[in-house]
């Protein structure tokens, strides 16, 4: 029960990372620490 | 039938995890949709989920920490059922947002119904049947424990 959880914890975890990573270094990543903006905006942004 | 459930479960959110990374934008106006999350969290939960998805689809194909990576399917196609079971009963029609771009690529139905109910319940037994399977066939975690013995 225990290794399950520190296995779930680390494929949580890595995920994230990954996650975080691949949306700092993609061209069609977004910013995620602002306000929400309409969703017509972000897609504006998004094509550019 | 053990390496059937996990190439069918892995593929599947394989390919669903690679086509909603493709598009993040549709699948955050998805959830955004689904009127479930608070907005603060919608893009991180876009960002996070599909590379989630692909890397436990990663992880059922390849028989790596899967029965680990099953049951955290099994928990996450749970939390979808019920947000789809949750929209069905409150009336809003949208997309399930399951395949993304995926979905209108091959002209396939993407909506929230019954069947995208049926399909998850499906998606929970098979996880399940991983999980609770003792067998070692065909799995990355096997080779290396056979390897590793004297």
């Amino acid at each position: 029960m225990k290794r399950i959880l520190l296995e779930a914890a680390a494929l949580i975890g890595l995920s994230l990372v990954i996650a975080l990573l691949y949306n700092a270094v993609s061209p069609t990543g977004m910013r995620l620490s602002r306000k929400p903006m309409p969703a017509s905006q972000e897609r504006a942004i998004q094509s550019r | 039938m053990i390496v059937f459930a996990r190439i069918i479960i892995g593929a599947i959110f394989l390919i669903s995890g690679l086509a909603k990374i493709s598009d993040p934008v549709r699948f955050i106006l998805t959830l955004r949709e689904f009127r479930l999350f608070p907005e603060e969290i919608v893009p991180l939960t876009a960002v996070w989920l599909p590379w989630l998805e692909l890397l436990l689809g990663l992880c059922v194909l390849a028989g790596l920490l899967h029965r680990t990576a099953a049951l955290l399917l099994a928990c996450m196609n749970a939390g979808f059922l019920a947000a789809i079971l949750s929209v069905i009963a409150r009336g809003i029609v949208v997309d399930c947002g399951c395949f993304g771009m995926l979905a209108d690529m091959l002209g396939l139905p993407d909506m929230v119904d019954m069947k995208a109910v049926v399909r998850n319940v499906f998606f929970i037994c098979l996880c399940l049947l991983i999980f609770f399977s003792r067998k070692e066939v065909l799995s990355l975690e096997g080779y290396i424990l056979r390897v590793g013995k004297p």
